[in-house]
């Protein structure tokens, strides 16, 4: 996936914007409060239909006046397109969106993984609550299968459902009514948790050969999936949901008096190991940015590996914290195959094989483009 | 719109109506005051009658003017068969496809704890009743394919499975005519879970 041109109206600070970038790669240089992220964010939200600093689309609507507009022509593995959104801070006003200029719905226009980024508020997928890292793993790892929404988002409205009636009924929960509930949690639950084990799997070769090349082979980066079930290494995807059933028939009288679910996929949770210690408690920020890093280039990798297209690759601030050598293997790894768009406030003066514009973005306007 | 004159009434009462927001509550009200008289006592008088003579079948629970409704009054109709479904409007799209010729069973709604809607909000204790005195021998259950509906339809299962009578729940799959490349991926999965033999 190429960006081919970028189209903002009244998108946060950039007033006006029509830039076409260069299709590899492209360093996005600037004094602070200038715009940098906003053109991520802008790239983004044209690619994925949200974005990644907040929930409120009305958010990226700037000061300027009542409504946005961002439009992005994006070139694929063999079809061109346009897609377009215009915001409206209206109350009630929505947000629309268009593919080649007529309106759809969100879902149709937006395929998995057209881009894919990386932000400083990432690093939270390491050293914050295990919500986070559920949460790249339904965004980023639950693209590559197709069911996995649909089991996710069936799970979470069961688990609510279930929820209430705990809640209502407390210990006078009947079976009878549980029973349900149960059966569909069962079955979604299992779906979500395999589904991940499944991904994690797939990714993990990717990861291993992405954070060699960045810590120049002296890490080596291993990861556990944590459940609140009690899996075990050989546990079959078919004993998933037998396992889960007597998990909860042993543990409902806990779940009776807590009034919650307290099992199934909603708590489970990733653990990363570097040269064998727990990153989470034992790594530097640096290991951690690397390894927020490598998890985000590996998934650039094995989208590539199975639909043979590059997603967009969008890094705010990605070096900050890098030493030189990390640097050298993000370069190597990023050079002359994705589209890439790089922010830094700083010059930077590596190679990058020479293909790509380093650009200046000052008071939302991008300025030159020299090889 | 302020106030209480009649004109804001009659907004408001419009606003109530499910999927009609303010301004669409306005413009209905300025409309039937444009028209002639005639056409505003015409509506109040179907909108009464309506009310008035519509009433739940004592068989299946369907809206009906008259008990039992058309379809339980049917001699045709095989009464072997019970198609059950959430609402009124299910029975409409089931007959429009005039492909059953059982009897229906309407209940009003799904099992959903977070609406408190439970077993005892339904017509299932009506369901119950009919199926142990009427000679049933199927029960469809034709419930939204979505987590309530399974979930309504997994109890009413586990409800009628000791009675021996057949439990059969509607087939997911791909709607008719359309072609493989416009189905939504958790459509197509779930016609290949349901695949059947040829030949």
């Amino acid at each position: 996936m190429i960006v081919r041109r970028l189209m903002l109206r009244n998108f946060r600070n950039l007033a006006d914007l029509c830039w076409s970038p260069h299709p590899f790669l492209n360093i996005l240089s600037g004094n602070n409060a200038q715009g940098k992220t906003n053109l991520l964010e802008a790239i983004f939200f044209c690619t994925t239909g949200r974005s990644f600093r907040t929930r409120r689309d009305k958010e990226m609507i700037g000061w300027a006046g009542q409504e946005c507009f961002a439009g992005a022509e994006l070139e694929g593995l063999n079809s061109s397109f346009e897609i377009s959104a215009r915001l409206n801070a209206n109350a009630g006003g929505r947000t629309t969106f268009l593919l080649n200029g007529r309106r759809q719905p969100r879902q149709k226009i937006f395929r998995p993984a057209m881009s894919v980024s990386f932000t400083p508020a990432d690093l939270e997928m390491v050293n914050g609550s295990p919500s986070e890292r559920r949460r790249w793993i339904d965004l980023d790892l639950g693209t590559f299968d197709a069911r996995y929404q649909h089991s996710l988002e069936s799970f979470e409205r069961v688990m609510t459902q279930r929820n209430n009636l705990l809640k209502n009924a407390g210990r006078q929960t009947t079976r009878e009514l549980l029973e349900p509930w149960n059966e569909q949690m069962f079955l979604y639950g299992s779906r979500v948790i395999e589904a991940r084990i499944r991904l994690l799997k797939l990714l993990l070769p990717h990861l291993r050969k992405v954070f060699s090349v960045l810590t120049s082979g002296k890490e080596e980066i291993s990861l556990k999936y944590l459940s609140s079930l009690p899996l075990e290494k050989g546990t079959k995807p078919e004993d998933l949901r037998r396992l889960y059933e007597e998990t909860v028939r042993k543990g409902f009288v806990r779940e009776a008096e807590r009034q919650q679910t307290l099992f199934g996929p909603h708590r489970d949770d990733l653990a990363f190991f570097i040269n064998g210690e727990d990153a989470r408690k034992y790594g530097s920020r640096g290991q951690q940015r690397t390894l927020v890093i490598a998890l985000k280039i590996s998934v650039v990798k094995m989208f590539f590996g199975e639909y043979g297209d590059y997603p967009v690759v969008l890094l705010d601030d990605v070096f900050l914290e890098l030493d030189r050598h990390r640097q050298k293997g993000l370069e190597e790894l990023l050079e002359g195959e994705a589209q890439v768009f790089i922010t830094s406030n700083r010059r930077l003066d590596g190679s990058f094989g020479g293909r790509g514009k380093t650009y200046t973005v000052a008071g939302g306007k991008v300025i030159g483009g020299e090889e | 719109m302020n106030g209480a004159g009649p004109i804001a009434r009659l907004v408001d009462q419009f606003a109530r109506l499910p999927g009609i927001g303010p301004k669409t509550a306005q413009r209905l009200a300025f409309h039937i005051l444009n028209e002639p008289p005639e056409t505003a006592r015409s509506l109040a008088r179907a909108l009464v009658e309506a009310r008035e003579k519509v009433r739940r079948c004592s068989g299946c629970c369907d809206l009906t003017d008259g008990d039992p409704c058309a379809i339980c009054r049917d001699p045709r109709r095989n009464r072997e068969v019970i198609c059950v479904v959430e609402q009124p409007r299910d029975v409409m799209a089931v007959e429009k496809s005039r492909g059953f010729r059982g009897l229906y069973h309407v209940l009003h709604g799904a099992i959903s704890p977070m609406s408190g809607v439970g077993p005892g909000e339904l017509t299932i204790r009506e369901l119950m009743e009919r199926l142990a005195k009427d000679g049933v021998r199927e029960v469809i259950l034709a419930t939204n394919p979505n987590v309530e509906g399974d979930a309504t339809a997994l109890y009413l299962a586990r409800l009628i499975k000791p009675s021996g009578i057949r439990v059969t729940r509607l087939a997911h799959g791909l709607p008719v005519g359309a072609s493989l490349e416009y189905a939504d991926e958790m459509t197509l999965s779930k016609a290949l879970e349901g695949r059947q033999d040829l030949g």
